[in-house]
C-alpha cells in the first residue's frame, strides 16, 4: 500500500505533462487551421509550418544574431544606468523625509508618462540610433528602481543604523556594509520588474523607431512585405523575452537570502 | 495651518523650480531641438486646450477605455476560473506564461496587418497587453485567501454565492487592485504604441505626424499632453483602489501605529 | 442574567442533561500519502451529552485541533464516524457553530462587527430586520456596547473575541465547537471571557465542546475534561469535573477538589509519550 499513492501521484503528473503538451500542439493546430482557411486576412497569417522554418534560418544568419546583440547591449546600457541613477538617487529620497516629499511630485509624474510617449520626441532628439533607445529604456526603468530602493531604505531596521553610528563608521562604510546589504533585496525586484519594461520600451524603440535591433528587424521585414520573416523576427524577439526573463528570475533569487520580495503590493 | 503650508510648499517647490528652471533657461533658444517652453505652451494651448487637436482625444480614450475594462474583466473572469479549477491551471500554466513574456509591443505590427488600422485591432492589442497582469493577481489573489476565513464560510454554511461574493472577493481585492493597475499603464501604452505604427487619428497619431513633418514644437506639446493622460489614469486608479481599498488601507494604518 | 461590570455573574444553576447529543465512534485520522503518511487520531470515542460543558485538553501538537475540525465537518476522518443527534456528519451542519483560536484570521477585517454577526444568519430563513435584530443581542449578551460600527482590528484582541462568540451566539446552534479561543487574549481578559462563556451556556443551554492547553481554565469551565494524548492521539482518560453548577472565580478555584482534579490530569499528561512543559501550568 505504501506505493500505490506514489504511483498515484506520478501518474497524475505525466498527465498533466502529457495535457500540456496536447495545449501548445492544440494551439498549433488552430493557428495552422486559421491560417489555412483564409479568415483572417490569409496574406498575413502564414501557416506555422512555414514560420517556424523561417525562424530556424535566421538562426542561421549571423545578421540575426547581431541584431539580437544589438538589442541586448541597449537593454544592459539603459538598465545598468537605470540602476545607478535609481539607487543612488533613492538612497537619498528614502533617508530623507524632505527630500522625498520634494520628489514625490516629479516622480509620480515621470512614472506614470506611458513609456513608449516619449519616443518621437527622442527620435527627433537622437535620431535612430543606439543611444535613443539606451536613452528611452533609461527613463522608463529608473522609476522602478528608484522607487523600490526608497521602499528598501524604509523597510530597513532604524536600530542597526544607530549601532553602526555608534561604532562611528564613516558614512560610506555604513552605505557599503549596511544599507546597500539591506536593500539589496529591494533593489534585486526593482531590477527583475524594470528589466521587463526596459525590454519592452526597447524593442518598442526599435519596432516603431528604428534603433539598431530585432525590433528594427521586424519593422523592416513588415516593410519590405515579408510577412513571414515578420512572425519570425517577432517569434525571435519574444524569445529573446523569455530568455532575458528567466534569467532575471534565477537572478533574483540568489540576491534575496533573507528577506523575501514576492507580489509587494508596493509596486 | 502654518504646518499645512509649509507641507504644501514642501510638495510643490520642486516642480515649481523645475518649470521656472526650465522656462528661463529656454526663452529666446534658437535650438531646433529644445524650443522655449513658453512657445510649446502656446502650442500646447492652441492645438489641445480646445483646439484642433482636441478631437483626437476621443478615439484615444475610447479605445483605451474599452481594451481596459474588456482585459479586466475577461483577466478576471479567466483568473477565477483558474483559481477554481486547479487541474486547469497546471495545464494550461507553461502557455500562460509563455504568453505573458512576450513583450505585447512585438504584436503591434502582425495585428494591424491583420485586421487594419481600424478599431478592432487597437483593442486586440490592448487586451493581449492588458489581461495577463489582470488574471495573474486575480488568481494569485482568490488563492492568497486565507484559509482560516474558507473555514468560517464552510463552518457557518454561507452559500457559495456569499462564500464568493462576500468572503473571497474582498479579500483578493488587494492583489486584484494592484494587476488592474498595472493593466490601465499597460492599456495607454499600448494605445500610443498602435497608434504610432499605424493610425489616422488619435494621440499617438498627432505625435506622430508632428515627429515626422519635423514640427518639434508640436512634439513636445504631444508628449507633454501624452504625459498628463498618463498622469490622469494613474490618478483616477489610485484613487479607485482607495475606495475600494478604503478598509485596507485603515487597517494597515491602525497597525502601524499599535506598532505590530 | 445580571451584570456586574460587564461580567455576567451565574445566577442559577445549570445542569448538564443525559441526553446525547454529539457522539464520536472510533474516528481516526491521517494525513500525507505512502512513506509520509502521518496517523494523528486513532480509535477516539467520545460522548457529549446536551447542556454539557465538555473540555478536550492535551499536549501542544496532540491533535485536538484536528479533532475538533472533524468535530465541525470541516475535514473528513479518516476512519470512524461523527453522529449529531444519531446521525452521520459529513457536511457541516447547521446545528454546529465554531469559534476559531484567531480571532484576526476568523472576522472579516471589510465589514463591521455588526455585519459580521449578520452574515452566518443570511442562509436562515429570517427577514432582514430580524437578523439585525438577532445580532444586535448577540453582541449585547456578549457585553459590547457600541461597536456594531467599527470594524473588528479597531478593537483589542478580547473584544473581537467576544464578536466572533457574538457570531456564534446569533447563529443559535445547538453546539458551540471552541478551538483554544482564549490562546491568544492576556490573563486578565481570559477569566472575563470564561465567565462569559459560562454564562452563555447557561442562558442559552448550549453544547460546548472546549479545547485547551490550559487545565485551570478546562477545570473551572467543564463538567467533564477528556485528556487526549498518546501518538497517535486517543483518549486517555475522561475526568468527571464535580465543582458545583455555579462556577466563581475566585471560590471555585480555591476548592480543594479543584486542586486534586488538576493534579490527576496534569499527572495523565505528563505520563503521555510527549508530555512537555508547555501546558497550562503558569
Amino acid at each position: 500500500m505504501v506505493g500505490t499513492a506514489s504511483i498515484r501521484m506520478s501518474r497524475r503528473s505525466t498527465l498533466i505533462m502529457v495535457a500540456r503538451v496536447a495545449v501548445f500542439l492544440l494551439l498549433l493546430a488552430v493557428w495552422e487551421a486559421v491560417s489555412a482557411s483564409g479568415l483572417l486576412n490569409a496574406a498575413f497569417l502564414p501557416p506555422p509550418t512555414q514560420v517556424i522554418r523561417e525562424v530556424v534560418r535566421l538562426l542561421g544568419e549571423v545578421a540575426t544574431w547581431s541584431a539580437l546583440g544589438q538589442t541586448v547591449k541597449a537593454w544592459v546600457i539603459g538598465l545598468g544606468i537605470a540602476l545607478a541613477l535609481g539607487v543612488g538617487i533613492g538612497i537619498p529620497l528614502g533617508s530623507s523625509r524632505f527630500l522625498y516629499r520634494s520628489a514625490r511630485l516629479v516622480v509620480d509624474f515621470c512614472r506614470a508618462i506611458p513609456s513608449i510617449a516619449l519616443l518621437p520626441l527622442a527620435l527627433l532628439v537622437f535620431g535612430a540610433k543606439i543611444r535613443m533607445e539606451v536613452f528611452l529604456i533609461a527613463f522608463a526603468s529608473v522609476w522602478i528602481i528608484l522607487l523600490q530602493t526608497i521602499y528598501g531604505i524604509w523597510d530597513m531596521d532604524p536600530r542597526l543604523l544607530e549601532v553602526m553610528r555608534s561604532y562611528r563608521l564613516t558614512r560610506l562604510q555604513r552605505l557599503r556594509w549596511l544599507v546597500l546589504p539591506s536593500i539589496s533585496s529591494y533593489i534585486a525586484t526593482g531590477l527583475r520588474l524594470a528589466s521587463i519594461v526596459a525590454f519592452f520600451v526597447g524593442i518598442g524603440a526599435e519596432l516603431l523607431g528604428g534603433a539598431p535591433g530585432i525590433g528594427l528587424k521586424i519593422q523592416t521585414a513588415e516593410v519590405g512585405g515579408s510577412v513571414v520573416a515578420e512572425y519570425a523576427y517577432a517569434i525571435l524577439a519574444a524569445g529573446l523575452a523569455l530568455g532575458i526573463n528567466l534569467l532575471m528570475a534565477r537572478s533574483e533569487r540568489r540576491i534575496i537570502f533573507w528577506r523575501g520580495a514576492e507580489r509587494l503590493e508596493q509596486q | 495651518m502654518r504646518r499645512h503650508v509649509l507641507s504644501l510648499a514642501n510638495e510643490v517647490w520642486l516642480p515649481v523650480a523645475i518649470l521656472g528652471g526650465w522656462w528661463f533657461l529656454s526663452t529666446g533658444s534658437e535650438s531646433i531641438y529644445y524650443p522655449p517652453l513658453r512657445s510649446i505652451l502656446s502650442t500646447l494651448k492652441t492645438d489641445w486646450w480646445f483646439g484642433t487637436a482636441t478631437p483626437d482625444l476621443a478615439p484615444s480614450l475610447e479605445h483605451f477605455a474599452a481594451g481596459f475594462a474588456i482585459s479586466v474583466i475577461v483577466g478576471v473572469a479567466f483568473g477565477l476560473f483558474l483559481a477554481t479549477y486547479q487541474l486547469a491551471w497546471e495545464i494550461l500554466r507553461p502557455a500562460v506564461e509563455l504568453a505573458r513574456a512576450c513583450p505585447p509591443i512585438v504584436l503591434v505590427p502582425l495585428i494591424i496587418g491583420m485586421f487594419g488600422i481600424e478599431s478592432s485591432g487597437k483593442i486586440i492589442l490592448i487586451v493581449l497587453g492588458a489581461v495577463w497582469p489582470v488574471l495573474l493577481n486575480t488568481l494569485d489573489g482568490i488563492r492568497g485567501v486565507d484559509p482560516q476565513l474558507l473555514d468560517v464560510a464552510s463552518s457557518y454554511r454561507l452559500s457559495r454565492r456569499d462564500r464568493a461574493l462576500q468572503i473571497v472577493l474582498p479579500a483578493a481585492m488587494p492583489q486584484m487592485m494592484v494587476g488592474v493597475r498595472l493593466a490601465a499603464s499597460i492599456s495607454l501604452i499600448m494605445v500610443v504604441a498602435s497608434e504610432l505604427f499605424g493610425s489616422t487619428s488619435g494621440i499617438g497619431f498627432y505625435l506622430l505626424q508632428s515627429e515626422q513633418t519635423f514640427h518639434v514644437t508640436e512634439t513636445w506639446a504631444g508628449t507633454l499632453v501624452l504625459g498628463a493622460l498618463g498622469y490622469l489614469v494613474s490618478i483616477v486608479v489610485r484613487l479607485i483602489e482607495r475606495r475600494v481599498l478604503r478598509w485596507h488601507h485603515l487597517m494597515r494604518a491602525t497597525a502601524h501605529t499599535q506598532g505590530s | 442574567m445580571t451584570e456586574t461590570a460587564g461580567l455576567l455573574v451565574p445566577s442559577e444553576p445549570m445542569v448538564a442533561t443525559n441526553e446525547l447529543i454529539l457522539s464520536v465512534r472510533d474516528l481516526g485520522k491521517s494525513y500525507g500519502v505512502a512513506d509520509s503518511r502521518k496517523e494523528v487520531l486513532r480509535g477516539l470515542n467520545l460522548d457529549v451529552n446536551r447542556s454539557e460543558f465538555v473540555s478536550l485538553v492535551g499536549p501542544s501538537g496532540c491533535g485536538k485541533t484536528t479533532l475538533l475540525r472533524c468535530l465541525a465537518a470541516l475535514m473528513p476522518p479518516s476512519k470512524g464516524q461523527v453522529l449529531l443527534n444519531g446521525r452521520d456528519v459529513t457536511s457541516p451542519p447547521p446545528e454546529i457553530a465554531v469559534v476559531f483560536q484567531d480571532y484576526s484570521r476568523s472576522l472579516l477585517p471589510w465589514r463591521s462587527n455588526l455585519d459580521n454577526v449578520v452574515l452566518p444568519l443570511r442562509n436562515k430563513r429570517l427577514t432582514k430586520q430580524e437578523r439585525y435584530t438577532r445580532a444586535h443581542e448577540a453582541l449585547e449578551s456578549v457585553g459590547l456596547r457600541g461597536v456594531h460600527r467599527q470594524y473588528p482590528w479597531q478593537l483589542s484582541g478580547g473584544m473581537q473575541q467576544r464578536v466572533a462568540i457574538a457570531r456564534a451566539l446569533a447563529y443559535r446552534p445547538e453546539v458551540i465547537l471552541m478551538d483554544e479561543p482564549f490562546a491568544s487574549v492576556d490573563a486578565q481578559t481570559r477569566l472575563d471571557l470564561e465567565d462569559l462563556v459560562l454564562g452563555m451556556r447557561r442562558d442559552y443551554h448550549m453544547t460546548i465542546v472546549f479545547v485547551t492547553h490550559d487545565i485551570d481554565e478546562a477545570v473551572y469551565l467543564s463538567d467533564r475534561v477528556v485528556v487526549l494524548g498518546g501518538s497517535p492521539t486517543t483518549v486517555r482518560d475522561v475526568v468527571q469535573i464535580d465543582l458545583g453548577a455555579s462556577r466563581d472565580q475566585i471560590a471555585s478555584r480555591s476548592l480543594p477538589q479543584f486542586a486534586e482534579y488538576r493534579a490527576a490530569i496534569l499527572k495523565e499528561i505528563r505520563t503521555t509519550t510527549d508530555g512537555n512543559a508547555a501546558l497550562g501550568d503558569h
